[in-house]
């Protein structure tokens, strides 16, 4: 199939959302000065992962001593074989989310497109349903039909786009991904109406809260390639985006392939999304609220907000699983934590006395 | 310099979607490397179209086009983004890029996909900002500029792209008089400098007072082309616009009429 997001010539007709009220933040600041901060970031990012390792609920709630990984073998493997393979998908998927919704947002210019929006979220919940009612609940058959679906779901998108006949391209994917979505959404509703409500109605409902209380080695190495791979191509084009939010005409005249150089970025980041969430189930608003404070901290230019989404999404999504598996003697579901630390951040930074900005 | 025409159109026929009435229609004609050619035509006469074919960007059913005097197929993506600039219409920006972000943007066809500016092009975009006279607002939010303040940033990021053919697509409209004299100037600079300049515009006085070449469209069609002072006339202005237009001349410039 071929992926083409160029416009038909002429003027385009998307969903047109303004960015009025966050501000330039490039007054405060110059190139290698958002360059060492994007380092600081980094070395603080390392730091939280290195103390996450002695976070848990062993041998008591909260800080584990660090000697005892010297005197316990328990916890030399509980460090090695739990918390350290969970420590990195949990950044990765935090990366893998903001990011994506970071590039979504951007090449939609839309700030509330988040990164499953294409059919991808609710593609791999219908999977893993599907999964755990027909096939069997096995982490691994539900990892694999959540991310064969996911994709499948955003396939799906990008073949009705291609079909309606009004609009610019931005218009008809979010259209087409809001109707993908709901499809499968409903496919969900039947699959939870289906099933037995003791034994697969709660494995449904808790992988769809979203969690990574099931990973281990195998997860990191059958996730983190294709993560790691949609990462970097994120990254590489991180100066480039900035072209592709242009008019497709402005874009072209800076000799740009727009729809070419879109829809890669897309794969990207839907293939690095579709990875993520096949092991961590559905996670929310990492992916649409991270975005923002990496803008507000590092401006408009992507060069520099992109990095920093992903280094914001793994902290943020570590932060959050360090909450899920060490508040309460049972997991929490990790999407509820993220939810709810979300959305106290989002009122944070928007309703702030700050947010007025000086854009004006 | 080359003796070819920098851009140079013959018998094109272009149709969007390649369906219904063709917007141009057999129409051929060169733009002279360092002229300044102005399209003149109402509004659906295909100007814009016209001005999306020089770019490359729209490929026409007919005939052939050439950039100095080779086809637009032999150029790649960056090559010809090197080659020729566009000024749009009223560009949305939806993100709050400062005026410097911005015009480094027009250093893109000189890095590949993959780069990130270099302090090099930094220098560039300085100069670029000092040129138009934006310095002041290096560091403010685009869309907290005016019109007129905006349409000297397009033009700011089109002199750091260093373009030897520069399209603008209505460059004066909605500008008000200080603002719209002070776009006119820099294009004057410009075209000083080298640059070849296409302008489409609403504004024949303005086309008067910049072009040396007039090109007047009605419906797809040529109605006159060529240098200013032969076909800038009042009789060929009211074949263009359909309306009885009238020509005087102020200090030897031509000023054209409109009724009413």
């Amino acid at each position: 199939m071929r992926l083409d997001c160029s416009f038909h010539a002429g003027r385009q007709y998307d969903a047109e959302v303004e960015y009025g009220s966050i501000t330039t933040m490039s007054d405060t600041m110059s190139r290698s000065f958002s360059t060492r901060k994007l380092a600081l970031f980094g070395l603080l990012a390392l730091l939280l992962l290195g103390i996450s390792l002695f976070i848990g609920r062993y041998p008591e709630p909260f800080l584990m001593p660090p000697r005892l990984l010297r005197e316990d073998l328990l916890a030399q493997r509980l460090v090695l074989y739990l918390r350290a393979p969970r420590l990195i998908v949990a950044f990765l998927m935090g990366m893998a989310l903001s990011s994506a919704g970071f590039v979504m947002q951007m090449i939609f210019r839309n700030p509330l497109v988040s990164p499953g929006f294409l059919g991808v979220s609710q593609g791999a919940a219908f999977g893993a349903a599907l999964s755990i009612l027909l096939i069997g609940g096995s982490p691994l058959l539900v990892q694999g039909m959540a991310g064969a679906f996911a994709f499948g779901g955003m396939l799906l998108s990008f073949l009705l786009a291609r079909n309606i006949r009004f609009g610019g391209w931005h218009l008809r994917l979010v259209l087409a991904g809001i109707a993908i979505s709901a499809l499968f959404s409903s496919g969900v509703g039947v699959l939870k109406y289906l099933a037995d409500p003791l034994r697969e109605l709660p494995d449904i409902v808790f992988w769809m809260l979203g969690g990574l209380y099931a990973i281990t080695w195998d997860e990191v190495i059958v996730v983190s390639p294709i993560v790691l791979v949609g990462l970097g191509v994120m990254l590489a084009m991180r100066w480039r985006l900035n072209i592709l939010t242009l008019n497709d005409e402005s874009a072209y005249s800076l000799g740009a392939a727009p729809g070419r150089e879109r829809a890669i970025i897309l794969l990207a980041a839907v293939a690095a999304t579709a990875a993520a969430i096949a092991v961590s189930g559905l996670v929310s608003w990492v992916g649409l609220i991270v975005p923002h404070i990496a803008r507000r901290l590092f401006g408009a230019d992507s060069q520099y907000s992109l990095p920093a989404s992903m280094i914001f999404g793994g902290m943020f999504t570590v932060i959050c699983d360090n909450i899920a598996r060490t508040l309460l003697a049972g997991e929490i579901p990790l999407g509820i934590i993220t939810s709810l630390l979300g959305a106290i951040a989002f009122a944070l930074i928007f309703a702030s006395h700050h947010a007025a900005g000086k854009s004006t | 310099m080359s003796t070819h025409p920098i851009i140079s159109l013959r018998d094109i026929r272009f149709q969007y979607n390649g369906v219904g009435k063709p917007v141009l229609n057999r129409l051929s004609l060169d733009i002279p490397a360092g002229s300044v050619t102005a399209i003149l035509g109402p509004n659906g006469s295909g100007k814009t179209t016209l001005l999306l074919i020089m770019l490359g960007m729209l490929t026409p059913q007919e005939g052939d086009v050439h950039f100095e005097g080779k086809p637009s197929s032999g150029f790649s993506r960056s090559a010809l983004s090197r080659l020729i600039g566009l000024v749009p219409q009223g560009e949305r920006i939806a993100f709050n890029f400062s005026v410097f972000e911005y015009v480094m943007m027009g250093r893109a066809p000189h890095l590949g996909t993959l780069s990130t500016p270099t302090s090099g092009d930094e220098h560039v975009v300085e100069t670029s900002l000092k040129q138009a006279g934006l310095m002041r607002l290096r560091d403010r939010s685009i869309n907290a500029l005016s019109s007129g303040e905006r349409q000297l940033v397009t033009i700011a990021r089109s002199l750091a792209q260093q373009p030897q053919a520069l399209l603008l697509d209505e460059p004066t409209t909605h500008l008000d008089l200080h603002n719209r004299s002070k776009v006119l100037d820099l294009l004057r600079v410009l075209n000083q400098n080298g640059t070849t300049l296409v302008v489409t515009t609403h504004d024949p006085n303005a086309a008067v007072s910049l072009a040396n070449y007039i090109i007047m469209l009605r419906e797809g069609r040529l109605v006159a082309a060529g240098n200013a002072r032969d076909v800038l006339t009042a009789e060929n202005l009211t074949k263009t616009y359909a309306l009885p237009i009238q020509m005087t001349h102020v200090d030897g410039r031509p000023v054209i009429l409109p009724p009413g």
